[in-house]
């Protein structure tokens, strides 16, 4: 790596680390991490992907039920 | 996603587990909100009337695949978002409503497993995105965990043929002390 590299990467990293002092002396809010994932939720919605997760969403939900009705009937009478 | 009078009439008898996992201090966001409604088999269709005017379903014949399945998709039909429900039938799902709490989740007041109750759910449902919310959730919540609660219903698992259940438990338990 050329001198002149490492000089730019230092930066990067100098720069990172007092972001992370900061980060330590003034926390971020819950509230901003909600507003983080609900935008990333949104992006998401609006990406009309929604259904690419059914397929595995449901196959997941039979296993589910089917472990619980299992359940059911050898300690469904004790309850 | 809505929280019109569906959400008080059915408070006392349902549960999020995916939200429960983010309140819980797993971040992993989600894309979908599990439900789980305390009911019995011959109020099914009732359940999906209530949600008939906000909610379209995601499968062709809502009714015959709840009755049958004994869970349906939904989806919002403003906010897209999805909403899966189970019906509780079986005790294990009506024992984790039971003991669910009230929580706060961004103004909006809703009953939550507990986190053992969720810990025990991810054990069962095993997928590797369960298993790195399962470390998570026992990171953050590992000193205020009822222990023996945990190891009694996990064990029950072991006479459903699932006995990885209480291993996967004693062995997070272990790395994550």
């Amino acid at each position: 790596m050329t001198e002149d590299r490492k000089k730019y990467i230092e930066q990067w990293w100098r720069k990172y680390e007092a972001m992370s002092k900061l980060d330590e002396e003034f926390p971020p809010s819950r509230e901003s991490l909600f507003d983080l994932i609900n935008s990333l939720h949104q992006h998401l919605l609006n990406s009309g992907n929604i259904s690419t997760h059914l397929e595995e969403d449901v196959a997941h939900h039979t296993r589910m039920q089917e472990i619980f009705q299992k359940w059911e009937q050898v300690h469904g009478s004790r309850i | 996603m809505g929280t019109g009078p569906w959400v008080e009439n059915l408070s006392k008898h349902w549960k999020i587990s995916t939200a429960a996992g983010i309140i819980h201090g797993s971040t992993r966001t989600t894309i979908d909100i599990d439900l789980t409604i305390l009911t019995e088999i011959d109020q099914l269709e009732s359940i999906l009337q209530v949600f008939a005017e906000d909610y379209i379903s995601l499968q062709p014949d809502p009714l015959n695949f709840f009755q049958r399945c004994l869970f349906v998709s939904l989806q919002h039909r403003s906010t897209k978002v999805r909403v899966d429900i189970a019906a509780a039938l079986s005790g294990f799902e009506r024992q984790v409503i039971e003991r669910s709490q009230r929580l706060i989740y961004n103004d909006v007041e809703v009953s939550i497993c507990t986190v053992e109750d969720l810990i025990v759910m991810k054990l069962v449902a095993a997928r590797p995105k369960d298993d790195l919310d399962l470390e998570n959730l026992i990171l953050i919540n590992r000193n205020r965990l009822d222990l023996a609660y945990l190891r009694a219903r996990a064990t029950e698992f072991i006479e459903v043929e699932r006995s990885d259940v209480p291993e996967r438990l004693e062995e997070l338990l272990r790395s994550l002390k």
